[in-house]
């Protein structure tokens, strides 16, 4: 089975969720390491699916940004999730629900040419959020576990 | 083999393609306004649907038909398709995607835009068939080459 974590940027909250996932955040230091490689230079592989880590049950964990085709995305994966019975095959989670309002707000000022600042905010948001983002994924983890 | 013709949203161009691969429209003549008109799906898929792709039908050599909305990115959304299927064991090679936004015109564009962004489907209807109708022989020349390699393919296997 092969889980896929996507949102915008794949090294934002799809790898934190990731992370968390697959046990490799623990403590707050752990997070700003991995917030540390999110930046938007690094995000040139865009569309490609990039291999993590494997879990103890031996799914492959990948994740994926999509800029702002987050929505279309989702249909599209679904749909041919689908069509080609990949039910069996593939999980595919959504990270823009862990967004919140400052993440929120560091992307529009992405969006508006404020690069620096709107990515700092972004982390700062992401950092304000990590145990509820933990939770979330815990109870992802139990649902496939089970 | 599966076909999938995409445009912006799967609500013109796309569904004039796919028409006219599974026989609802005619490849020998151009077609009338109303005949487009009642297609299914033309210019009725809504926004929260574009991305999910839509089976339209079947051709004479049993090849599924569908149509597909891929937005403003197409070419992202593409590479993220491929790379799923792939990663997910499926045979790239068992679909093709055809782009069917390459013969609209800015007429086309605009009605679209009107009709599905605007809400405005009295001028924006009417607007996208006109303009289609005028490039109905391109479309005709890409399913027929569409077919053509299919055939093909067939063949070969």
């Amino acid at each position: 089975m092969k889980i896929i974590y996507y949102g915008e940027y794949s090294l934002g909250l799809p790898l934190i969720a990731a992370s968390f996932y697959l046990g490799t955040i623990n403590n707050k230091k752990d997070l700003e390491d991995k917030l540390a490689v999110f930046k938007l230079n690094n995000e040139k592989n865009t569309g490609e699916l990039v291999y993590v880590d494997t879990d103890e049950l031996g799914n492959e964990v990948f994740i994926l940004g999509c800029k702002a085709q987050v929505l279309l995305v989702k249909r599209m994966l679904a749909g041919f999730k689908e069509i080609f019975a990949l039910e069996n095959e593939v999980i595919l989670i959504e990270t823009t629900s862990f967004n919140n309002n400052l993440t929120k707000l560091g992307k529009i000022l992405i969006k508006l040419g404020f690069a620096g600042v709107g990515l700092s905010i972004i982390k700062a948001g992401i950092k304000s959020d990590y145990k509820q983002i933990k939770q979330q994924v815990i109870r992802i983890k139990e649902r496939i576990a089970n | 083999m599966k076909v999938i013709y995409y445009c912006y949203g799967s609500a013109h161009t796309s569904v004039l393609a796919a028409a006219l691969h599974v026989g609802l429209l005619p490849l020998q003549k151009k077609a009338d306004s109303e005949t487009i008109k009642n297609l299914p799906y033309y210019d009725q898929v809504e926004s929260d649907q574009i991305g999910s792709p839509i089976l339209y039908g079947e051709d004479d050599l049993k090849n599924q038909v569908y149509i597909l909305g891929l937005g403003g990115e197409r070419k992202l959304m593409k590479q993220i398709l491929y790379n799923y299927l792939e990663l997910c064991g499926v045979n790239t090679n068992d679909i093709m995607l055809i782009g069917a936004l390459t013969h609209a015109n800015l007429w086309t564009k605009v009605g679209g835009f009107l009709s599905r962004r605007c809400g405005i489907i009295t001028l924006g209807r009417p607007l996208t068939i006109y303009s289609l109708l005028k490039e109905y022989d391109c479309y005709v020349d890409l399913v027929l080459n569409v077919k053509q390699r299919l055939k093909q393919i067939a063949k070969a296997d």
